[in-house]
């Protein structure tokens, strides 16, 4: 019994999968013959829609570079660094220790030799090239100030220019008023780039909804003849669902363009601009924003393709 | 006369169709059958039909005729899903239309076939992209949309001009086209609203003939009409509204 079965269960599931494929490829011949004729005034949704994203993704970009880079600054902000003056005598350095560890707020401070320095800068991508050609060790030894709060860092900074042993160009690392002044800067900026966001999806959606309207209203009459010989609304709204999500691969595919060639640009415009930032790596930012372009337009476009009436 | 006849060739597409397919198994209104009683019917308050009461069986051939305004497209759509039951009951082809949702009047459209007194065919295609489309669309299970459009044609005579735009036909050729439509998915029900209502006398009765094969080979024909000719040549079932 279950042996005669199988092979008609089989048959049965391979008729069924046929006739699946042959719809599918139905729905796509249907919907490409529905598209062609209006090629030109997809160009233009795919222009104007993948120009506001690519503007949208290009913010964003920029947007998570430097925030991310000034939340590495502000979690920096609990460890500060007094910088020793190369002739600085060893009873002034212990007399700024002593003054600096009886302060409120500071946890601790420990000195770090200019040998220790240089080898923490050896590691670090953005400090090494700084040793190149050197005659002798850049770097400066530093007492190393843990603080509980950042507030605290004006009160080092001031004990720091006062004491003989700080050096006398640059006493501190960090002033945490410049970060929170950052920090205020970034907030205004990625409030900025989710309205933008926003107002692109809100454009970006209404651009695509005007074309598939047209589309339709152009289709009237062949919607509705179809839908009386009984063709389902879903399989009616597949040309419209085909043409959204073209229009959105389309655009995406400009975005990303945007997005890799800011990605490999950006980097040099901000490190002249904002030379204490250091910056992650642009084309892993600049790819998840592309991903996220491409779904939400898929999914945004998609869903205003349903929102478009056809007959039933 | 039952529906056993060659023509039937989808009746496993039937059984599957959903929730529609419960009703089919009913042996008081079987397949291909339409029985309405104390039907009643129209678009917003107005009362179009009132109380219609009718039973027809598989295979027969019926004229539906009446004075302009009197309900006869109103009794097609009704029976096509076009316009709702209001109260009284209906069966075609076996399905409940007081139980018909809005998702499933497709279904039911997908198990009949209508000729409209304006044709409805699309402009752009061929008579055989035509016929063709709403098979490719709307019949998953055919497994050649293409062999099955050109028989349809040939059933109605119009083989030879399968690769011609409607505006390329005469009205008796386009209205064959879409009767060709209409039959190429093998329904148990013909509903033709006005068929002839655009049509010279010879194309007329082409399409009478040709709806008459089709009842002789066993499908349900309603044709509503107010084509006195036709009726006085028409001995069956007439349907008064």
């Amino acid at each position: 019994m279950s042996s005669a079965s199988s092979p008609a269960f089989a048959r049965k599931v391979g008729r069924q999968l046929n006739a699946v494929r042959r719809h599918a490829l139905s729905l796509l011949a249907y919907s490409w013959h529905w598209q062609r004729p209006h090629l030109i005034s997809w160009a233009g949704s795919v222009i104007v829609v993948g120009s506001l994203m690519a503007l949208a993704a290009s913010v964003q970009l920029t947007v998570t570079l430097v925030g991310g880079a000034v939340e590495r600054e502000m979690q920096s902000a609990s460890q500060i660094q007094v910088f020793l003056a190369d002739e600085a005598k060893p009873e002034d350095v212990s007399a700024l220790t002593a003054q600096l560890k009886a302060m409120q707020g500071v946890k601790g401070v420990q000195y770090r030799s200019k040998a220790e320095a240089a080898k923490l800068a050896s590691q670090d991508s953005q400090l090494a090239p700084l040793s190149n050609g050197a005659q002798s060790n850049p770097y400066p030894a530093t007492l190393v100030v843990d603080v509980q709060d950042p507030a605290v860092g004006g009160r080092v900074a001031e004990a720091a220019q006062k004491s003989a042993a700080a050096d006398r160009q640059v006493p501190v690392s960090y002033t945490p008023e410049d970060a929170r002044k950052l920090s205020r800067i970034l907030d205004v900026l990625r409030f900025g780039a989710l309205a933008l966001d926003l107002g692109v999806a809100l454009v970006a959606t209404m651009a695509a909804l005007r074309l598939f309207r047209s589309e339709a209203r152009a289709r009237r009459q062949e919607l509705r003849i179809l839908a009386l010989v009984g063709v389902r609304p879903t399989v009616l709204r597949a040309p419209l669902l085909f043409q959204a999500l073209s229009v959105a691969l389309a655009a995406s595919a400009l975005t990303l363009l945007a997005l890799w060639w800011l990605g490999t640009t950006l980097p040099k415009g901000l490190s002249y601009a904002l030379p204490f930032l250091t910056l992650s790596h642009p084309l892993i930012a600049a790819r998840d924003i592309g991903l996220v372009t491409v779904v939400g337009s898929c999914v945004l476009l998609g869903s205003s393709a349903l929102l478009v009436r056809v007959p039933k | 006369m039952l529906t056993t006849q060659p023509i039937r060739g989808h009746n496993e597409l039937r059984e599957t169709e959903g929730p529609v397919s419960e009703h089919t198994a009913r042996m008081e209104h079987p397949p291909g059958s339409v029985v309405l009683q104390d039907a009643v019917a129209g678009y917003g308050t107005r009362k179009v039909l009132d109380r219609i009461t009718c039973s027809y069986a598989p295979g027969q051939f019926v004229m539906v005729t009446g004075a302009s305004g009197a309900g006869k497209t109103t009794f097609m759509r009704l029976l096509y899903g076009v316009v709702r039951l209001r109260s009284g009951e209906g069966f075609v082809d076996g399905i409940d239309l007081r139980r018909l949702w809005p998702w499933q009047v497709s279904g039911l459209r997908r198990r009949l076939g209508f000729v409209f007194q304006s044709y409805e065919l699309l402009p752009h295609l061929t008579a055989l992209e035509n016929v063709r489309l709403p098979l490719e669309l709307a019949q998953w299970s055919i497994e050649s949309p293409e062999d099955v459009a050109h028989h349809a044609l040939r059933r109605v005579g119009l083989a030879d001009l399968a690769d011609r735009r409607p505006d390329h036909l005469s009205g008796g050729q386009q209205q064959r086209v879409a009767i060709a439509r209409a039959i190429a998915h093998q329904p148990r029900i013909l509903l033709a609203d006005e068929p002839t209502g655009n049509l010279d006398t010879i194309a007329t009765w082409q399409v009478l003939d040709l709806l008459a094969e089709l009842s002789e080979d066993g499908m349900t024909v309603l044709l509503a009409t107010h084509d006195a000719t036709a009726l006085q040549h028409f001995d069956g079932e007439v349907l008064r509204l």
